[in-house]
């Protein structure tokens, strides 16, 4: 703890007792302060208050003859027992009292005349006063208006008694028979001795209060400026002095900060520059308070200025000058206060700082995921918006995204920020093959900060040359699992990039990953919605979705052209038509209601009205969409206009009719004839004209035989042949049927093998059966050689009856076997040939037994024989005989 | 014969099949009167005969249309009629259901039946 003289500032010092304090003075001073006293002035303790000008006016007397002043006035320093600067100026003592007058208090006064002065030297506890005493005598009549708005009344000043005691017993004299007079106005003397502050307690009590009170202040807020315009004027009025000035440095807070504050009218204290600049070197280096005293070459008047290091994070940031225009001492508790608040400024300061550093990289932060979240769906404009933000999150000066170029190996320039757009790097492809920041970083999917790239071999000479590197952060573009790209942030303002920053950089480059992939599907999405989107409303076809509500989701365009009504239209029609109305909308209700209702509705043909008085065919597919568990999500019905095939299908029809019977009739009349001839109906026939016509009789019967073929094979394509299934013995039918063929059989001498003893029940159309079987069976005369044989079994298993029907024929060829139950197929057989036949047989045998619910097919060896099968249900527990 | 005495009313546009069986029912014994078209048979069934091979494919009226009104007038409806046509089909039963339907009480395709198999069920009929 240095102590310093009171009066000189000098460091070498004794200690002296008056009263019961403690005092400081130097060698020299002491002397002096000694000869004073041997004087055998008292010392006074000051009134301690507001600051008071040199000059105090202590009372002004009016009376007739003019008037009387006595000025007090306080020297400093101590030494200087004349007013300061009357030496400089050559003046004399009444003439720079004068001179002060007018300047301090405002008084221009004429015709001043001293009359008496006396000094006193007086004390405080900041240091040695000498209180001067003037009396002056004036002749101006007229009452005295002080300019000085300090000086608000005068009256007469209560001077204590000791004072009074100061003053010659002549003057006192003058004094009293002023103050006597009646038309004496008193004057309250200069407010200058204001109101005593409540220092009457030790200063060091008051330090935990004044911290609080101060700390409080300080951290309301989060403004710097304000903190520090709060911060000094506490200290201010804390410490009684003059100015404060608050300097923070650049490097802390990225511009230099200063704030100072002075007292009222007290804006000379506040330090120079130059004051600040050599102040702050010291404190900075030697990180400690520094007071200094009047020390004329800082240029600062004769006053006191501490210096007080503000320190955050170990780091001097900032200085704190507490200036006081007087010249006097800082206590040590003084001191101790002001680092302990310099700390907490510092820390105010500081949290200011980071606050707001904070608060821009949130704002920043949003900005760059406000873009993200954005509904811009332009990838490129938006990574780039995002790109540009990048710069300043960090503190860099640049920033550049690469990505993949639609080849896993290279790299190109997707966004950048901070980088002239005619620089070439722009158009670089990094290739990922050779060695570098990118391949690295892009391969490990790890940051990479280098912040001393001279050193670093990693960076491409390309980049290098292009882009100044001096620092650079980098990090990997990641979607889901996949690398991207690469970001590169690049020069960091200040010292360099850190692991935060890294971090922070992760974070930000995954944003942009996922921005991408994000805009990419969305784009895929939206190319297929789009896609999906033409088929729905381009196709030729009415297209209808309904959800399970029966609520239209789709009404295509086809639709809205047949019928002249959109979508909604249509939604509030139906919305409104039940079965009721009989045009188009009120049909499709119908059969929306039907399709939710019976969800086996597949297909159908209905006509349907599409405008007055006109109808069209249309076939209506309903296709049934259900969720994963089964629920009912949307029915599509696709219309297709099947007019154009109706009207073929009418036509066929009428051409079947009446081709049909066309063909019949000429072949009744042959028929018929040769059977009457047969019959001997024209008289009786010999046997070779019997032989002959039967002949003739035989062929018109197979002629008839292949027009029955051809209308059933076209009908049954129509579904229109109707099977009525009903219990009967197939072996009677068996036997019905051989009995019939009998004749034929016969003349090839080929025989039937048959068990007909038992009865075996199945459940089919007896009629259809019937063909079938007979179909069959004289298939296997025809194919059989002569001396054939034809055998037939019959097994019961209870579900169903299988049918065995055996000859000893050409047999079939192996790949023909699929294939004989096709239409118009024929073996390319000789003996087929023969045979004859029209090849719709087996086709019509096969619809029939499948739509009976059975099986037919067949097995055969070449030469041996052919067999075929048959199956049909067994009877069933309803039983329709 | 047994068939003397009953008289068969043949109702066919088409001269060549009118004219065989006409020869054959004759041959067999029937009596025969003949309409070529629904018109014609609509006089000739008030000589009320024994039954009528009716056929379908018919110029002007119909063979249904003519079925419908015999069995609708009280005098002829019990005339047991045969429909003897070269439309439709035996297997398609909605063809023979429908004639059935209309009160016939048996239905030939012409071409399937030699002229004997419609005698023989003729006489199934009315004997």
């Amino acid at each position: 703890m240095n102590r310093a003289c009171y009066s000189c500032g000098n460091s070498i010092i004794t200690e002296v007792n008056i009263g019961n304090k403690k005092h400081y003075y130097c060698a020299s001073c002491e002397k002096t302060l000694e000869r004073f006293r041997t004087l055998g002035n008292e010392v006074f303790e000051e009134k301690s208050g507001k600051e008071i000008k040199h000059v105090t006016l202590a009372v002004a007397i009016f009376n007739k003859q003019g008037q009387i002043l006595l000025v007090k006035r306080r020297v400093w320093p101590y030494l200087y027992a004349l007013p300061a600067g009357h030496m400089e100026r050559g003046e004399t003592p009444e003439d720079g009292i004068k001179r002060e007058m007018i300047e301090e208090l405002g008084l221009n006064l004429s015709g001043l005349s001293l009359i008496y002065h006396k000094t006193i030297p007086d004390e405080c506890r900041y240091g040695g006063n000498i209180h001067e005493w003037y009396l002056f005598k004036t002749t101006i009549n007229e009452e005295i208006i002080f300019e000085n708005s300090e000086i608000e009344k005068f009256g007469w000043y209560s001077l204590p008694e000791t004072e009074k005691l100061e003053m010659p017993k002549s003057v006192r004299r003058v004094l009293t028979e002023a103050i006597l007079e009646p038309k004496t106005q008193t004057i309250i003397s200069s407010s200058n001795y204001v109101d005593t502050r409540a220092l009457a307690t030790p200063f060091k009590d008051r330090q935990t209060e004044l911290l609080y009170h101060i700390s409080q202040a300080l951290f309301s807020s989060h403004d710097m400026e304000h903190i520090l315009n709060i911060a000094s004027r506490e200290v201010i009025s804390a410490f009684d002095i003059s100015s404060i000035t608050i300097h923070l440095y650049k490097k802390a807070y990225q511009k230099d900060v200063e704030i100072s504050n002075a007292k009222n009218g007290q804006k000379k204290s506040i330090p120079t520059p130059k004051t600040i600049s050599t102040l702050s070197k010291k404190i900075v280096s030697s990180k400690k308070v520094v007071t200094n005293y009047s020390d004329p070459s800082l240029g600062h008047e004769q006053g006191s200025i501490i210096g007080v290091p503000l320190i955050a994070h170990g780091q001097v940031v900032g200085i704190l000058l507490a200036s006081d225009k007087k010249r006097r001492y800082f206590t040590e508790e003084e001191v101790q206060t002001l680092s302990i608040l310099s700390t907490l400024i510092a820390l105010a300061i500081e949290n200011s700082r980071l606050h707001l550093k904070q608060e821009e990289k949130i704002k920043n932060l949003s900005e760059l995921f406000s873009i993200a979240a954005g509904t811009s769906n332009k990838v490129k404009n938006t990574i780039e918006k995002m790109t540009d933000t990048v710069p300043d999150l960090f503190n860099a000066e640049k920033a550049l995204l690469l990505l993949l170029d639609n080849d896993p190996k290279t790299l190109k320039v997707f966004a950048h920020s901070g980088i002239s757009d005619q620089n070439t790097i722009l158009s670089e492809k990094i290739t990922l093959e050779k060695d570098s920041i990118s391949k690295s970083v892009f391969e490990t999917g790890r940051a990479y900060i280098s912040n001393h790239t001279a050193k670093s071999k990693k960076i491409l000479p390309l980049f290098r040359s292009k882009l100044k590197i001096r620092s650079i952060l980098s990090v990997p573009v990641i979607t889901q699992s996949h690398c991207i790209g690469v970001l590169h942030l690049i020069n960091k303002n200040e010292d360099g990039f850190n692991e935060e920053d890294a971090r922070l950089a992760m974070v930000v480059a995954s944003r942009i990953g996922i921005k991408i992939e994000n805009a990419i599907l969305q784009e895929r999405t939206n190319s297929e919605k789009e896609l999906l989107n033409n088929v729905i409303e381009n196709t030729n076809e009415g297209i209808i979705v309904v959800d399970s509500e029966g609520k239209i989701r789709i009404w295509n365009k086809y639709l809205q052209r047949l019928t002249g009504l959109s979508c909604h239209r249509v939604i509030n029609r139906l919305d409104h038509t039940h079965s009721k109305r009989k045009d188009f909308c009120g049909e499709i209700a119908v059969l929306i209601q039907d399709a939710l209702r019976n969800r086996s509705v597949s297909y159908l043909e209905k006509e349907l009205p599409i405008s007055d008085g006109v109808t069209a065919w249309f076939g209506i597919t309903a296709s049934y969409i259900s969720d994963r568990e089964g629920n009912l999500e949307n029915i599509v019905f696709v219309l297709r206009n099947i007019s154009k095939e109706k009207e073929l299908l009418l036509a066929k029809n009428d051409l079947i009719s009446t081709a049909t019977h066309e063909l019949r009739t000429p072949l009744t009349a042959i028929k018929g004839y040769l059977s009457m001839l047969l019959s001997n109906d024209a008289g009786n026939i010999t046997p070779l004209q019997h032989r002959f016509l039967d002949r003739a009789f035989s062929s018109s019967e197979r002629l008839v035989k292949l027009v029955e073929d051809l209308l059933s094979a076209l009908r049954i394509d129509e579904n229109r042949v109707s099977v009525t299934p009903k219990n009967f013995d197939i072996n009677e039918l068996i036997e019905e049927s051989i009995e019939s063929l009998k004749s034929k059989a016969a003349s090839k001498r080929v025989a039937f093998d048959f068990d007909k003893s038992k009865h075996v029940y199945v459940y089919a159309d007896r009629e259809k059966s019937k063909h079938i079987v007979d179909n069959i069976l004289d298939n296997a005369i025809k194919y059989t050689k002569e001396r054939g044989k034809v055998s037939i079994s019959v097994k019961d298993s209870g579900h169903n009856v299988l049918l065995k029907i055996e000859d000893t024929g050409v047999g079939i060829p192996q790949d023909a076997l699929a294939t004989i139950f096709d239409r118009f197929t024929r073996i390319n057989n000789p003996l087929s040939i023969q045979a004859g036949g029209t090849g719709l047989g087996l086709y019509i045998a096969k619809s029939l037994i499948e739509r009976q619910g059975g099986k037919i097919w067949a097995e055969s060896t070449i030469n041996k024989g052919s067999t075929f099968y048959i199956t049909m249900p067994s009877p069933t527990s309803i039983s329709n005989d | 014969m047994e068939n003397k005495e009953k008289t068969i009313l043949i109702v066919e546009d088409d001269p060549t099949l009118l004219e065989m069986y006409k020869e054959k029912l004759r041959i067999s014994g029937f009596r025969v009167i003949t309409a070529k078209d629904g018109k014609a048979a609509l006089q000739r069934i008030k000589d009320m005969p024994n039954l009528v091979l009716l056929d379908i494919l018919m110029p002007g009226l119909n063979g249904f249309e003519l079925l419908k009104r015999v069995k609708a007038d009280p005098e002829t409806k019990d005339i047991p009629i045969v429909v003897l046509t070269n439309v439709g089909s035996e297997s398609v039963d909605s063809d023979k259901q429908f004639a059935m339907s209309l009160g016939a009480n048996d239905y030939l395709v012409k071409s399937l039946n030699t002229p004997d198999d419609v005698v023989a069920r003729i006489q199934k009929i009315i004997a």
